[in-house]
């Protein structure tokens, strides 16, 4: 019976255990007026770089055949004081064209996060796959890309990875 | 008397110096928003800063060459000294607002390679988004393989241009492919 117990809460554990490994990862952005934290996988990594005063969050996984990723913040005066919920159709058009600017053959469409946030997903559907989340909060570029290191097809499993990662996504705002 | 003479000239001289030199770092720029937004010009090279005037789309403003700020550059305006970002700053006058067109440009295979003229100079990778990246690909077509990526403010060194698209050199990296001259600024 003891053992019993002991067995189903070793398996109860090895349930909860990974999810419950999950580090929350806090991005920031110097003269911003939030922090974005999002919730790594046990097997990522994290390594961040600065390009031009912009942090560039890199995101490996020890799993090869999961893709790459980064989510950079960066100011933009082009869409100070927007939001992807008020942009107007053609400013909408106007912002997918911009942001897939370098892409084949992108599209888009509109989603929210788990947490309620909108944002636009770009997707690349020729060979050279590639994909980027964008969110626009308080005059800031929120911008989630996600590449297969091969450059090869993103899967449906990768674009999973991403949208599980910006679904995790919290702004937290200060006072 | 000589000697009074000598300060006045000689201060004069100093004076006709900095004019000189401060107009030599001023140089003419251009507005240009992806979207045709004015860009808004802040009292601090920060978004923090506040903003003291706007700056219409194609307007032209007097940049300090000499002020290194990164992302932000020092600008004289009708309002006075400020700040702006600099990606939002061109060299030539744009064309009319930009408008959103779906028409694409058909890539043709067999012409990749003309029109290309020799050039040498030293750019900065400037993604069209913010927090973006830029392909370098293995030939000047978006249909092509691509390389390496490339991220905000990174140098490179063209090397020819058919207008479109330009041969970069990574000297840091030794790479070499073709990168749009779009996603290209080039550094004075």
């Amino acid at each position: 019976m003891k053992r019993g117990i002991a067995l189903l809460l070793c398996l109860a554990l090895c349930v909860v255990a990974p999810s419950a490994l999950a580090n929350t990862v806090t991005l920031t952005e110097h003269a911003s007026t939030f922090d974005v934290t999002v919730d790594l996988p046990e097997d990522g990594s994290v390594t961040v770089e600065n390009y031009n005063g912009v942090p560039y969050t890199f995101i490996a996984f020890d799993d090869p055949e999961k893709p790459m990723l980064y989510i950079s913040i960066a100011p933009t005066e082009e869409y100070d004081g927007s939001h992807i919920s008020t942009l107007t159709q053609e400013e909408l058009e106007m912002l997918f064209l911009t942001v897939s600017a370098d892409m084949d053959a992108p599209s888009y469409s509109l989603a929210q996060t788990a947490a309620g946030y909108d944002y636009m997903m770009i997707e690349d559907e020729s060979e050279t796959d590639s994909a980027i989340l964008v969110m626009i909060e308080d005059g800031f570029f929120i911008q989630l890309s996600v590449w297969d290191v091969q450059y090869s097809v993103l899967t449906e499993t990768d674009m999973q990875t991403a949208t599980a990662l910006l679904d995790s996504m919290v702004i937290i705002r200060f006072e | 008397m000589g000697k009074r003479v000598m300060a006045i000239l000689f201060t004069l001289v100093l004076i006709l110096g900095m004019a000189v030199t401060s107009s030599a770092l001023a140089a003419t720029m251009y507005v240009y928003t992806s979207n045709g937004k004015s860009l808004n010009v802040r009292d601090y090279p920060s978004k923090d800063g506040n903003i003291i005037t706007t700056l219409a789309y194609g307007a032209s403003v007097e940049v300090d060459q000499g002020f290194v700020g990164g992302a932000w550059a020092r600008v004289y305006t009708s309002h006075g000294e400020g700040y702006c970002m600099y990606r939002y700053l061109t060299d030539s006058k744009p064309g009319p607002k930009p408008k959103p067109t779906t028409t694409p440009k058909p890539t043709s295979k067999s012409n990749l390679y003309t029109g290309f003229y020799d050039t040498y100079y030293e750019a900065s990778v400037r993604p069209s988004s913010p927090g973006g990246f830029v392909h370098m690909r293995w030939a000047p077509s978006k249909s092509q393989p691509i390389h390496r990526d490339y991220y905000n403010g990174e140098t490179l060194i063209v090397l020819a241009s058919n207008g479109e698209w330009a041969q970069v050199y990574d000297a840091a990296n030794n790479k070499s492919g073709f990168m749009m001259t779009a996603f290209l600024s080039k550094n004075y």
